[in-house]
């Protein structure tokens, strides 16, 4: 049997022409939560750190004399209970404060009062929507990933440390649940995204 | 086609399992079900509503479900591809078993002998029910119709006199599959159950707890029946999906 044509030197020829995915081609382009707080890319700025998001088929198991067969089932978005995106933290705090007024829009604990969206109440609808963008290293966008029904869950503490302190930036993390996400294909020669 | 080997207990279930769309096994989350008054053709989905108004003015004023509320439970949103009720509102559906009980026939005393069978009444009028959880919204469908249809169907009886006085329904359950050649979306069985009212939901407990990690739920409405259908021919119920 012939080895396939993976050598050292198929690989090095390959990663010359389709180069490689980097940790810092991502952006988080706008947090849209409808009625809400809107974040803009220059809010966004501030992302650190970020996700592309996963699916998951969940696995059911048929078993027939002794073997276990594993048959696909429906489908899951894993984190989408909380997607996590880390942010510096701006010396006015301002990013933190517009998602902080978020969270108290989506639930007011002094009066009890549950926020407003376009149908009313805070369900999140197909209106709230985060977008992610996917970059190539000419920073040209090759996917972007929308997630569909944004509402908050989560703005994280911040630490400061007065007495040690070094001057270090403060960052802190928020937590945005969302339904599910679908895609889109904004570059040529790359795989069109199945969406159904 | 997989080509089935009869020689192995194992490859030859996954040919026929993973093979032929036939020996599939269902996703159970793929279902929808409408619930459609008798009075739906004559007189369209408001229909009902006149009937049950009927009856509850015996106990005016014990509850009150305005027509604007009435209009916004059976609009097409709540109801996107069937004509009937409760579409979007239905969380989960049990439906029902079906048994006949059997006897012993013989004498005492046979020594070794077993008795023979004899077969006896199918189940019950307590068994023969279906039951469905609903959602809970904030213009609830439980509380603007089936509380209310319980209560007129209370007073009016379960007598037919027609369709267009009837305060029964149809129960309509489809279970779809995965995608056999070119259907997205196949329907693999359809249960139909005919004659049907509300004669049953639970009791409600409201606590100051943290708010559930799953939507509110009315657990288990449940319908009498007078007969039902099933159809199991996906090639026939792909047609009427």
């Amino acid at each position: 049997m012939d080895v396939p044509n993976q050598t050292i030197n198929t690989f090095f020829n390959n990663a010359v022409v389709n180069d490689f995915a980097r940790d810092f081609l991502f952006r988080v382009e706008s947090v849209n939560f409808d009625n809400g707080v809107n974040l803009s890319p220059t809010d966004l700025l501030y992302a650190k750190t970020a996700k592309l998001p996963a699916r998951s088929i969940m696995n059911q198991e048929v078993k027939y004399a002794g073997q276990t067969f594993n048959i696909p089932g429906s489908v899951t978005f894993p984190g989408s209970e909380s997607y996590e995106i880390e942010m510096y933290c701006p010396e006015t705090s301002s990013v933190r404060e517009l998602l902080m007024n978020e969270s108290t829009r989506t639930f007011g604990n002094v009066f009890g009062i549950a926020g407003s969206g376009q149908a009313g109440g805070s369900i999140a609808n197909a209106n709230s929507i985060m977008t992610l963008l996917q970059l190539d290293k000419n920073l040209d966008v090759i996917y972007k990933y929308r997630l569909i029904g944004c509402s908050i869950r989560n703005v994280g503490e911040v630490s400061y440390s007065m007495a040690e302190g070094n001057g270090a930036v403060m960052s802190f993390t928020v937590g945005i649940a969302y339904h599910f996400f679908d895609r889109t294909s904004m570059g040529s020669n790359i795989v069109a995204p199945l969406n159904r | 086609m997989a080509e089935v080997n009869q020689n192995s207990l194992v490859t030859n279930f996954l040919d026929l399992m993973g093979g032929y769309w036939d020996y599939n096994i269902p996703l159970t989350t793929q279902w929808a079900v409408a619930i459609v008054p008798d009075t739906y053709d004559t007189g369209g989905p408001d229909a009902l509503f006149e009937i049950i108004k009927k009856y509850t003015q015996i106990d005016a004023h014990n509850f009150f479900v305005p027509t604007s509320v009435q209009n916004k439970l059976l609009n097409d949103n709540t109801q996107p591809k069937f004509d009937g009720l409760g579409l979007y509102y239905a969380q989960s559906i049990k439906l029902p078993k079906e048994a006949f009980s059997v006897t012993g026939a013989g004498l005492d005393n046979m020594g070794g002998y077993l008795k023979g069978f004899v077969g006896s009444d199918r189940m019950g009028v307590s068994e023969r029910a279906v039951h469905i959880d609903f959602l809970e919204t904030n213009l609830d469908f439980v509380y603007g119709l089936i509380r209310p249809w319980i209560i007129a169907a209370g007073y009016r009886g379960l007598v037919n006199t027609g369709k267009e006085n009837s305060i029964k329904c149809t129960i309509t359950v489809q279970e779809f599959t995965r995608e056999r050649d070119y259907d997205l979306k196949p329907t693999r069985l359809m249960h139909t159950f005919e004659g049907c009212v509300p004669i049953d939901v639970p009791d409600r407990t409201l606590k100051y707890d943290s708010e559930p990690s799953e939507a509110p739920v009315a657990a288990g409405v449940t319908w009498m029946y007078e007969k039902y259908r099933y159809d199991a021919d996906p090639s026939n119920s792909r047609n009427n999906r």
